[in-house]
C-alpha cells in the first residue's frame, strides 16, 4: 500500500484552476520534495491532500483511506504543519502540545519525546508569545511529529528564518524519516532545502506537475560540460557547427552532457574539436547538474509551452 | 465530545475573553455600588436587581458581553491558524464546534452568575456606606426562576453570536451582529413595542417583563437547539482559515 494516492486532483478557485489534473503516488518511507515557485499551488496542494479544501475533481487516498469519504481514518497517523505553525500565544509550548495531544488521544510522553525531537523541551515552559520565529517553527514541527505520524506533512517549515534558523530546520527535517520511520512529504520553494533530504521529487507549476521522479535518477542523468577557453563566443561558433549547443554565461560555454558515459566521450571530442581549431583551452570539466538546474530548466520550457500557446 | 471541552477551557487560560468574563459583569455591581452609596432613598433587594440590574444586564451589557466573549472565542482560532490545525486531525469536526458552543454558552451562564453575585457585593458596599439597610429579605427564589428564563431566552442570541464568530475571520462582522442586535433590543425596551418580541436579542428583555415567561423561554431554548445544530452543519462544511 502506497502512503498517498492521488488521482486526477483538480480545483478551481475564484474562476481560476489552481491544482489541474495532479496524479501523483508516494511510497511509504520515502521523503517527497514538492518543488515550485510561490504561487505554484503547492499549499493548495497540500490543503486538498489533508481535506482542508474540498476537490473540484479527483481522490486523494492517505493509506488506502480516501480523505473525501472517510476523513478521520485518512488522516489517523498523518501529522501536517500548514504555512504556519497554529499556536496558541497566551499558553506555554508544552501546553499547546498537551492540547494536541488530547484531542489526539495521546499521552503524556508523546509530548515529551515531541519536544526531544525538536529540541524545545528547555523553552517548552515559556508562553508561546515570547518564542522567537525559530522557536515557533521547532514548536510547530514538534506538534506536527506528536505520536511519532506514518505520514508528515511539511509546507515551507523555513519560511521567514534567518539563515541559522534555516540549517537548524533543515538538520531537523533530515533526520525525521530515520527518527519517525514514516513518509515525509517536504514543500518549499528553496530547492536546496528539499535536494538535501528528498529521494523522489516533484516540480509544481501552475498547478501541475511539470517533472517528478527519483531524485538521484534525475540528477545522474543529466550532467553538463563545462569549457572555459580564450575566445568563448568563436568556440560557440565552433562547437554550434559540429552539432554542440553551447550556452555562454560569464567566461565559460556549458554544454549539455548526457549520462556518465555519454559525457565523457563528448567532453572528448569538443576537447579536440577546440584544441585542433586552436582555441587556448584552460579547462574542461563535467558537471553533474543540480535540482536547480532540472527546475530551472523546467520552468524554461513551461514558458516556453505557455508562451507558444498564447 | 468531554475531552474537547476541556482543551477549550484551557485554550481560554490567560485569554482576553477570561479578563472580559469577569469585567463586564463587575459594571452593574460598580453601578450598583454607586447608586446606593449616592442615594438617599432606600432600595429593597428586589428593586437593585429586577429594576437595576437585571434590566442593564439584559439590554445592554450582557449582548455585548457575550458578542465581545464569543469574538474572542473565534479569533482564538483565527489567530492561532487553530481551526485548520484541528481539522487536519482525524476528529469529528461537528465535535469541535459543539465544544466550543459549549464553552461559548457556559461563559454566558457564567457571566450572569458573577454580575449577581458582584451585584451583590456592590449593592452591600453601598449600603454599608449609605446606611440605608433593605426592609426585606434578599429574594433568592424568585432571582434564582428569573435567572434560569434570562439564560434560556438568551440562548438563541448566545448561538448566532458564536456562529458568526466562528464563521468569520474578520471580527468586526460578530461585532456588527451583536451590536446591530443590542440596538435593536434598545430600541424595543425603550418604544415598548410588541411587534420584535421574536427578535433573539429582544427575548431576554421579555423573559424580564414576563411574569410567567417560561414560554418564551422554552421557546427560546427551542430555537437555540435548532440554530446550534444549523450553525454546526455550516460551520462543518466550511473552509475556515
Amino acid at each position: 500500500m502506497h502512503a498517498v494516492e492521488i488521482d486526477d486532483l483538480t480545483k478551481a478557485m475564484s474562476g481560476r484552476t489552481i491544482i489541474d489534473r495532479i496524479s501523483l503516488v508516494i511510497a511509504q518511507h520515502s521523503v517527497f520534495g514538492l518543488l515550485g515557485p510561490n504561487g505554484a499551488g503547492k499549499t493548495t496542494f497540500l490543503r486538498l491532500m489533508l481535506g482542508l479544501l474540498h476537490a473540484d475533481r479527483g481522490t486523494v487516498r492517505l493509506f488506502g483511506h480516501d480523505i473525501g469519504r472517510n476523513r478521520r481514518a485518512a488522516l489517523r497517523g498523518v501529522g501536517s504543519f500548514i504555512e504556519a505553525p497554529a499556536l496558541y500565544g497566551n499558553l506555554s509550548g508544552r501546553v499547546n502540545l498537551q492540547l494536541h495531544a488530547t484531542m489526539m488521544r495521546l499521552p503524556d510522553a508523546a509530548v515529551d519525546e515531541a519536544l526531544d525531537i525538536a529540541g524545545m523541551q528547555g523553552a517548552s515552559a515559556q508562553l508561546v508569545r515570547t518564542y522567537s520565529l525559530g522557536m515557533r517553527q521547532r514548536l510547530g514541527l514538534a506538534k506536527a511529529l506528536l505520536g511519532k505520524p506514518r505520514l508528515l506533512i511539511l509546507d515551507e517549515p523555513t519560511n521567514g528564518l534567518d539563515p541559522d534558523g534555516i540549517a537548524e530546520i533543515r538538520t531537523l527535517i533530515a533526520d525525521l524519516p530515520q527518527r519517525i520511520g514514516g513518509t515525509v512529504i517536504l514543500s518549499s520553494h528553496l530547492l536546496s532545502e528539499v535536494e538535501h533530504v528528498a529521494d523522489q521529487v516533484a516540480i509544481v507549476r501552475h498547478g501541475r506537475i511539470v517533472a517528478d521522479g527519483n531524485l538521484a535518477t534525475l540528477l545522474s542523468g543529466n550532467r553538463d560540460i563545462v569549457i572555459e577557453t580564450t575566445d568563448v563566443p568563436g568556440a560557440a561558433l565552433l562547437l554550434d557547427r559540429h552539432g554542440f549547443q553551447a550556452e555562454m554565461t560569464d567566461e565559460r560555454l556549458i554544454v549539455a552532457g548526457g549520462d556518465l558515459a555519454g559525457c565523457t566521450e563528448r567532453r572528448a571530442r569538443i576537447n579536440r574539436l577546440l584544441v585542433e581549431a586552436d582555441f587556448g583551452v584552460s579547462a574542461i570539466f563535467a558537471r553533474p547538474k543540480s535540482l536547480e538546474d532540472i527546475y530551472q530548466g523546467v520552468a524554461l520550457r513551461t514558458e516556453d509551452v505557455a508562451g507558444a500557446v498564447m | 465530545m468531554i475531552r474537547h471541552i476541556g482543551v477549550e477551557y484551557r485554550k481560554l487560560s490567560g485569554s482576553l475573553a477570561i479578563l472580559l468574563a469577569i469585567l463586564a459583569p463587575a459594571l452593574p455591581a460598580i453601578m450598583a455600588l454607586l447608586a446606593i452609596s449616592s442615594s438617599n432613598r432606600l432600595m429593597s433587594w428586589p428593586m437593585i436587581y429586577f429594576q437595576f440590574a437585571l434590566p442593564i444586564w439584559v439590554t445592554f451589557l450582557m449582548p455585548m458581553a457575550v458578542t465581545a466573549f464569543a469574538t474572542l472565542l473565534g479569533q482564538v482560532e483565527y489567530r492561532a491558524n487553530g481551526w485548520e490545525s484541528m481539522f487536519a486531525l482525524p476528529v469529528h469536526k461537528y465535535s469541535i464546534f459543539f465544544a466550543k458552543m459549549f464553552v461559548g454558552i457556559s461563559g454566558a451562564v457564567g457571566m450572569m452568575v458573577v454580575m449577581l453575585a458582584l451585584t451583590a457585593i456592590g449593592a452591600m458596599g453601598g449600603i454599608a456606606l449609605s446606611g440605608n439597610v433593605p426592609p426585606d429579605a434578599f429574594p433568592t427564589a424568585p432571582l434564582f426562576d428569573k435567572t434560569i428564563m434570562i439564560l434560556a431566552a438568551s440562548a438563541p442570541l448566545v448561538v448566532i453570536q458564536m456562529w458568526a464568530a466562528f464563521r468569520f475571520a474578520n471580527f468586526v462582522i460578530p461585532l456588527a451582529v451583536g451590536i446591530t442586535g443590542t440596538m435593536v433590543a434598545i430600541a424595543v425596551a425603550m418604544t415598548n413595542t410588541g411587534k420584535a418580541d421574536w427578535f433573539p436579542w429582544v427575548l431576554p428583555y421579555k423573559a424580564l417583563l414576563q411574569n410567567q415567561p417560561s414560554s418564551t423561554a422554552l421557546l427560546a431554548l427551542a430555537a437555540a437547539v435548532v440554530l446550534a445544530i444549523a450553525a454546526v452543519a455550516n460551520l462543518s462544511r466550511a473552509t475556515l482559515r
